[in-house]
């Protein structure tokens, strides 16, 4: 079973012509991507922002588990310095964690984008294949052939689009989660910068 | 800071996991669906596998047909090599004339093996002409009466659309007798053409004809 898989991924391997590789690698580029992604996208807690900030502001703190845990507790930390322009530290520190949250998304981006594109490519190799088979009259030759092109030329389509649509969609998820991390961090911001009574009088 | 490396750290760790069991799914999802795709087509081969193992039973039927063309093959297994050699030369004879005559295009007609104007034996071609309508034939009435009994050995040119367009007598036994009759019975009869590579041609057909009284 699995030798005959091995077998059938060499053959498609083989058959696929030049396109094959770089396909490959993009989708190991790819998950390793959505894998990054999907850790540094790590909330944390589930409790709102408010309660986490008024938590940690009453000294209830645990081991931060996650980008919004790990922001509030810098955040906690640079208000007790209470330096003079605290949003602007605020800013400076929070930029990491805004990067965190889009790191890979482009490169997921433009690999979700190229997959397909990559493999029309191949898909115009192979037909141009079957053309030269055509002219040449070596229809039936073992090697490539009519046969030969054609299958190049839909495997590579396939193995594109295989790669781009989990990809799309794995993709289109993260890309949300980090846009309401993003707003999370933003508001983080806000209460941290917000006079201090209101936290502590709730 | 430090926190932040420790899950940088996981980040990689998780992308590396990511990495494996995602591409491996695409991989095998893919390999699963090109199995499912290779099944049918296997099935469909053997369906058509199937299709020409039908195709066999055909054949009888034309067996049933040719019950009695094997006379004149026996007959034709007698005499033929006059009878191609004849109408062979004959047909090359007709096509020479126009290579002399230096016309191009039906110079190439020529070599590219141009057959429209070439009659055939039955031997030369692919399938030899079969009689569709047979009339029946007058029997003479003087050899009736006498009782006499023979056979009649015709070469007979059958167009392309299956016609009878020459009669000749090649053999006849009695002589004298039956020539007559089988001559103008066979008029009426129509043949399908014979085929030479896939086209249907002239051809010079032997035909036996018996006179029983039976």
């Amino acid at each position: 079973m699995l030798n005959g898989l091995i077998n059938d991924l060499a053959f498609y391997f083989d058959v696929g012509g030049y396109v094959m590789p770089p396909l490959f690698a993009s989708a190991f580029i790819l998950w390793f991507a959505i894998g990054f992604r999907f850790a540094e996208l790590r909330r944390g807690s589930v409790r709102s922002v408010r309660q986490l900030i008024s938590r940690h502001a009453k000294g209830q703190r645990h081991a931060p588990r996650g980008l919004i845990d790990t922001a509030v507790v810098l955040g906690l930390e640079i208000r007790r310095r209470e330096p003079p322009d605290l949003r602007r530290w605020l800013d400076d520190a929070f930029a990491d964690y805004e990067s965190a949250t889009k790191r890979f998304h482009t490169l997921i981006l433009s690999i979700v984008a190229v997959a397909p594109v990559l493999g029309l490519l191949g898909t115009v190799n192979g037909m141009i294949e079957t053309f030269d088979s055509l002219g040449d009259m070596s229809l039936f030759a073992q090697s490539g052939g009519i046969a030969g092109g054609i299958s190049q030329a839909l495997f590579t389509t396939q193995m594109g689009l295989a790669v781009a649509i989990p990809g799309l969609v794995v993709g289109g998820l993260l890309d949300r989660k980090a846009l309401r991390l993003r707003q999370e961090l933003a508001q983080v911001k806000d209460l941290l910068c917000a006079p201090q009574h209101d936290e502590t009088a709730s | 800071m430090q926190n932040a490396k420790g899950l940088h750290g996981r980040s990689v760790l998780s992308g590396l996991v990511f990495m494996v069991f995602g591409s491996a799914l695409v991989i095998g999802t893919l390999l699963m669906i090109n199995r499912l795709a290779e099944a049918p087509s296997r099935e469909a081969e053997q369906a058509s596998t199937s299709f020409a193992v039908e195709r066999a039973p055909e054949p009888p039927p034309q067996r049933v047909v040719r019950r009695e063309p094997p006379p004149p093959q026996r007959s034709r297994a007698e005499a033929p090599p006059m009878v191609s050699l004849d109408s062979s030369l004959s047909g090359i004879d007709f096509g020479i004339p126009g290579l002399d005559a230096g016309d191009l295009g039906s110079l190439q007609d020529q070599l590219l093996g141009d057959t429209a104007d070439v009659v055939m034996t039955d031997d030369s071609v692919d399938a030899p002409p079969r009689p569709v309508y047979q009339a029946p034939l007058d029997y003479p009435r003087t050899a009736r009466a006498q009782g006499v009994q023979g056979y009649v050995v015709l070469s007979l040119l059958i167009s392309a659309a299956g016609e009878i367009e020459r009669v000749q007598v090649l053999e006849a036994e009695p002589a004298g007798i039956f020539e007559e009759s089988a001559i103008q019975g066979v008029q009426a009869w129509r043949f399908e053409p014979a085929q030479y590579q896939g086209r249907s041609v002239k051809v010079w057909a032997r035909q036996r004809i018996r006179f029983d009284l039976s």
